[in-house]
């Protein structure tokens, strides 16, 4: 496995994907700076927490999106071909599943320290009111909803057979076109099934963690978006989205070894 | 006996619903072997080739390679080279980038050894051209060249002359000659050309919807492929029925004025004797030579007529 996984970062290193990943990240980063230190954000008064959100929504709704194209580059250009015996040995397959986690985990610490960085750095436009527990509940939604983003990505991959539609409906999930569609959906099927109460495990889970904003917006901040709590049990979300986890990478896996019996 | 066969596959089937891509195919190889896998598109030798390289599963049966059962051949990834119809590779990389990927794939890290199975097919001088702007000569002999990280003694080689030029087709012939020469690899290679297929291989097999139909040497196809008569009578139907009254099954009515027979060639005169006896007119016979190709489409004429039944 580890060495499937120096393959693909090799791979992954001498392609114009990391390229144009720093250079997403670098002018997102320019931005924030420049709203941060030279407007003052407008006049805009916000907290530390929601200067965070903001800078990794980002992240959220763009790069998990790049990063899970990872997932099926080798079976797209057709490199997968070339490494024999698959059907016997899953390890090639499972380690684009794992480099795309392990990417999203470099990348999403990138994208929170960094953002915690900009935003702590004294300036006139952040309000310092957040807590370390508050913080802490924050980085831990973000850094498992980066995850759950991932893992829509690669079974929206992994179903329609391609990168782009992957993508691009990993994207408009992660950014709340489609929440509507997908929470109907979903509501469908517990009264089909007869469940009365939409908790746990898929319908919350999906409000909750595929839309980005609605932690920050639930607390009527829009004049100042001062956020000083964060709603909901923490480690009832962690269990929510770790099945989220789970319940796609399976789903992703099974449809492919059922395409292996197919091809 | 396991030992004897480096490759040999047991009523190996593959079914896509209602179509049965591969039909029992029983194989054996030996070491050293270049076996010459003919068939039109469609007839089943990718999906052959890929149950061998474990890229598809098989419906039924089973296979072994180098005495191990294919269900436990992932222990062989690097024994086995591969490459199934065009090369898969990553455009925006060189050519020494993508053999690194694979390099690094099976554990290995040495460069040289890149460079020198790059020397092997010709691309060393290539330096930091992307694979985009290759050719698609040089894009298959990259395929060949990815095929043999790893040190293989097994190559499975799927139309790897499809699309090229005259001269890249060379290229490859040469290039697959050497390797069998040079370093003793055995080597399963497919095409529907069957001409360059005949120059290379020393031992071939026809598959036909999914069939082996034949199973043939080199020496057996000079053998069978090197004399015909071709008989022009005036009446085609009376010719075939004095034909077959003399027991000469092997013929074959090429079209309405033409017969080709495969037997008896040394008995040549005799038999057009026995067909002016019976008032037959010959207005040509001819000795010719068969080529691969002529023999490879009246053999799968004949397995689809007896399959189908079609008797016309």
């Amino acid at each position: 496995m580890t060495d499937y996984l120096k393959a693909r970062f090799y791979a992954y290193r001498y392609s114009r994907n990391l390229i144009v990943m720093l250079i997403s990240m670098g002018l997102w980063t320019l931005g924030t700076i420049l709203n941060v230190f030279v407007f003052d954000g407008n006049g805009y008064r916000i907290s530390l927490y929601y200067g965070v959100w903001t800078f990794v929504e980002f992240y959220l709704c763009f790069i998990p999106a790049l990063v899970s194209t990872w997932y099926a580059n080798t079976t797209i250009n057709g490199y997968d071909g070339n490494i024999p015996y698959q059907t016997k040995d899953r390890r090639f397959h499972y380690s684009a599943v794992l480099f795309v986690f392990v990417m999203n985990t470099i990348l999403v610490i990138s994208s929170l320290v960094l953002g915690i960085i900009i935003y702590s750095i004294p300036n006139c436009m952040v309000e310092y009111t957040n807590d370390p527990f508050t913080m802490f509940k924050l980085i831990v939604v973000l850094f498992f909803s980066s995850y759950c983003r991932c893992a829509f990505v690669i079974f929206a991959t992994e179903i329609t057979g391609s990168r782009i539609w992957g993508s691009v409906l990993g994207m408009l999930v992660s950014c709340g076109f489609l929440s509507g569609v997908v929470i109907g959906i979903e509501v469908t099927f517990c009264v089909i099934f007869g469940i009365r109460e939409t908790t746990l495990p898929l319908s919350s889970t999906t409000s909750f963690y595929m839309i980005n904003n609605i932690i920050p917006s639930s607390q009527g901040g829009e004049h100042h978006l001062i956020v000083s709590d964060f709603p909901g049990n923490i480690w009832f979300m962690m269990l929510g989205m770790i099945a989220y986890i789970a319940l796609f990478v399976g789903i992703t896996t099974a449809v492919n070894k059922r395409k292996d019996v197919l091809r | 006996m396991a030992e004897e066969f480096l490759l040999q596959t047991n009523d190996l089937t593959k079914r896509y619903k209602d179509v049965l891509a591969v039909d029992h195919v029983n194989l054996k190889l030996k070491k050293g072997e270049i076996y010459g896998l003919i068939g039109r598109n469609g007839a089943g030798k990718t999906t052959l080739l890929k149950m061998l390289a474990g890229l598809a599963d098989p419906t039924e049966g089973s296979f072994s390679i180098f005495g191990v059962s294919g269900k436990k051949t992932a222990s062989l990834r690097d024994r086995v080279g591969v490459l199934i119809e065009r090369p898969g590779l990553f455009n925006g990389m060189n050519a020494f980038q993508n053999m690194k990927v694979k390099s690094l794939a099976l554990g290995l890290q040495d460069d040289a050894y890149i460079r020198e199975l790059l020397n092997i097919v010709g691309l060393d001088k290539e330096g930091k051209r992307p694979v985009r702007k290759y050719s698609l000569g040089m894009k298959q002999r990259l395929g060949i060249a990815l095929s043999l990280v790893g040190h293989p003694d097994l190559l499975l080689l799927d139309e790897p002359i499809n699309g090229l030029d005259p001269q890249g087709i060379i290229e490859v012939r040469e290039m697959i000659e050497r390797l069998a020469k040079e370093q003793n690899i055995t080597i399963i290679i497919s095409s529907h050309i069957l001409e360059e297929l005949s120059k290379i291989a020393t031992r071939y097999g026809i598959i036909n919807e999914g069939r082996l139909i034949a199973e043939f040497t080199h020496g057996e196809l000079i053998e069978r492929c090197s004399q015909l008569i071709e008989l022009r009578p005036d009446d085609i139907t009376k010719a075939t029925t004095v034909l077959e009254a003399l027991g000469i099954k092997d013929y074959k009515s090429v079209d309405k004025r033409t017969i080709h027979i495969f037997e008896s060639v040394d008995d040549c005169g005799q038999v057009v004797l026995e067909l002016a006896k019976n008032g037959i007119r010959i207005h040509g016979v001819e000795v010719k030579h068969q080529s691969l190709e002529d023999y490879y489409i009246s053999l799968t004429e004949k397995d689809s007529q007896v399959r189908h039944g079609d008797k016309k």
